[in-house]
């Protein structure tokens, strides 16, 4: 399958990237906005980092030490939205951007000029919501979720912050259309839906959830503005409006916005499970399947994020069952990369560790998901530190270490150099064991009583409190390790990598040169029909 | 600067089409939730 496709660039050779600034402005390569956007993202996470530990240092022993409440909740708030919209979504557009035409056999994505857009939209909407930490009033405070009617107490940051969602959810929903539009239209000759890579099928599905909901996050900040600039009263109780339906709405978005954040990293290990087992994949189509029941389920549980509101038992009947539902699929896809594991011949290189620390760890966030669905035991658990371990055991190392598997897996391909095998490991190993450091005894606090979003408590929360905050600095200066490793590699300090990179890898990414030319399968390459991708 | 892409007239057309129903997809979901809420406001 790889005979049409080295030699491909040679009748072509008359325009590589433009020399200077203009290359980046003006680029319409996917591998060049890609890795814009994963230059954009690693930026927007050490931002988002530094909020993390100051919140962190605060709460490092009981008091107030460092900083007064109200910097706090901007602190907690900006932090989830730089890491949500800025740091861990825009990632994994670039790793599709990367990744998803060299995978499908396309040259390039379907609407390069709407790619660019969609990746410096992003910029622009960051430094407005940056600027909003210096108006009046500070930035918001009022939660991620910016419920009202605290967001409407706001100062002068309120109408950014409304502006700024608008754009990421604009960039977004660009981005999901040159996704889609690309799968479908894009891949080479013969490469089926159910032949394409695990990393495709499961970024398809995410686009389709961006494409439902960042519209309706969209709407429900238009509501949240026209309520506070004109008059109206979606939410107001005062009015005629109501709260709760805020709620309703934007976890009609939020609860998809997890399996957005989550399912391209199903993807990714899916991907290299298989590549350090030499085995495929376990289970593709079913794989297929899981994502797709997944992508479903997730439109149908926003409320369990709401049992405290007083709904009908009913209603809590159905979005309890319908959460632990999601179990199902879940487990499909945990016992079958399990199941490409067994008796493989099973090597432990930096992805492969991080896709591992992925498995175990991802796991007990989605245990803890499960505990959490129990709509009784929930009105407990609500709005207390056990939510927050929770999702931070989702997010960092479900999200964040599918990323670092991502980037370790790829950076061969991207710059034709190997990167520095024991710092990797060495940055896994410190990363795994300050995540659970930080985030394990998150779940203590919780249990015993000690609410998210404060930033003081009582004493009898001290001992885990600091614990986790040494935790969080550990994890924090580790991330320095991989910034360094990346370099090292762009510098193409390591040993130079061979066209396949690892060992016999599935995929039409391994068919072209490393580093992989700046325009690739300008012929779309042959594929046989017994060839499979994973 | 114009894209590096090269297709035939029928991906192009697809890939039109495909993108004009997503964005309809996408506005029908931002006009349908606002909807709603004036509905129920
Ligand atoms: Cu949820």
């Amino acid at each position: 399958m790889s005979s049409a496709v080295a030699d491909a660039h040679a009748d072509h050779d008359d325009h590589g990237p433009v020399k200077g600034w203009r290359r980046w402005l003006y680029a319409t390569n996917h591998k060049d906005i890609g890795t814009m956007y994963l230059i954009f993202s690693l930026v927007m996470f050490f931002a988002g980092g530094s909020m993390a530990l100051i919140i962190r240092t605060e709460l490092f022993s009981p008091g107030l030490q460092f900083v007064i409440p109200s910097f706090f909740n901007q602190m907690t708030t900006m932090h989830a939205l730089i890491m949500v919209f800025g740091a861990v979504m825009p990632a994994f557009v670039g790793l599709a951007n990367w990744m998803i035409p060299m995978m499908i056999g396309a040259p390039d994505m379907a609407l390069p000029r709407m790619n660019n857009w969609s990746f410096w939209i992003l910029p622009v909407a960051f430094s407005i919501l940056g600027s909003t930490l210096f108006m009046s009033g500070g930035a918001p405070a009022s939660g991620w979720t910016m419920y009202p009617p605290l967001v409407l107490q706001t100062g002068d940051a309120f109408p950014f912050l409304i502006f700024s969602v608008h754009l990421m959810g604009l960039s977004s929903i660009m981005g999901a259309i040159n996704v889609i539009v690309t799968i479908i239209n894009m891949r080479a000759p013969d490469m089926t839906l159910l032949k394409m890579p695990m990393f495709v099928w499961t970024w398809l599905i995410t686009a389709y959830l961006l494409l439902a909901v960042m519209p309706v996050l969209a709407g429900a900040v238009t509501m949240l503005l026209t309520d506070q600039f004109f008059g109206t009263s979606f939410f107001l109780a005062a009015g005629g409006g109501d709260p709760v339906m805020f709620q309703h709405i934007f976890w009609f978005f939020g609860h998809p916005e997890v399996y957005i954040m989550i399912l391209p990293a199903f993807g990714v290990v899916s991907e290299i499970i298989p590549t350090f087992s030499r085995k495929p994949l376990f289970g593709h189509d079913s794989m297929v399947y899981a994502a797709s029941s997944i992508a479903f389920l997730s439109f149908i549980v926003w409320a369990h994020h709401m049992f405290t509101v007083g709904m009908p038992l009913t209603g809590q009947m159905f979005f309890m069952f319908a959460t632990m539902l999601i179990a199902v699929p879940t487990g499909v896809k945990v016992f079958n990369w399990t199941a490409t594991m067994w008796k493989g011949a099973m090597t432990f290189e930096t992805p492969m560790l991080f896709s591992l620390g992925f498995l175990f760890l991802f796991t007990i966030g989605g245990f803890s998901g499960l505990m959490l669905a129990i709509a009784p035991a929930d009105i407990q658990y609500h709005d207390s530190y056990f939510v927050v371990a929770h999702f931070h055991y989702v997010l960092v190392p479900g999200s964040i270490f599918g990323l670092m598997a991502a980037v370790y897996y790829w950076m061969p391909k991207w710059t034709g150099h190997y990167y520095n095998e024991s710092l990797g490991k060495l940055h896994f190993w410190l990363s795994t064991i300050f995540v659970n450091v930080t985030f394990f005894p998150m779940h203590f606090l919780g249990l015993a009583g000690m609410p998210r979003r404060i930033p003081d408590y009582s004493t009898q929360f001290a001992d885990f409190n600091s614990i986790a905050s040494v935790g969080a600095i550990g994890f924090g200066l580790s991330q320095l390790l991989f910034v360094y490793v990346v370099i090292q590699c762009v510098r193409k300090k390591g040993t130079v990598a061979s066209q396949e990179v690892w060992d016999s890898p599935r995929g039409l990414e391994w068919t072209v040169p490393s580093p992989a030319p700046y325009h690739t399968f300008e012929t779309p390459p042959r594929i046989s029909s017994d060839t499979s991708f994973s | 600067m114009t894209p590096d892409v090269n297709m035939d007239d029928s991906t192009r057309k697809g890939i039109r089409k495909t993108a004009i129903i997503l964005t309809l997809i996408a506005l029908a979901f931002y006009g349908g939730f606002i909807l709603m809420g004036v509905l129920r406001a």
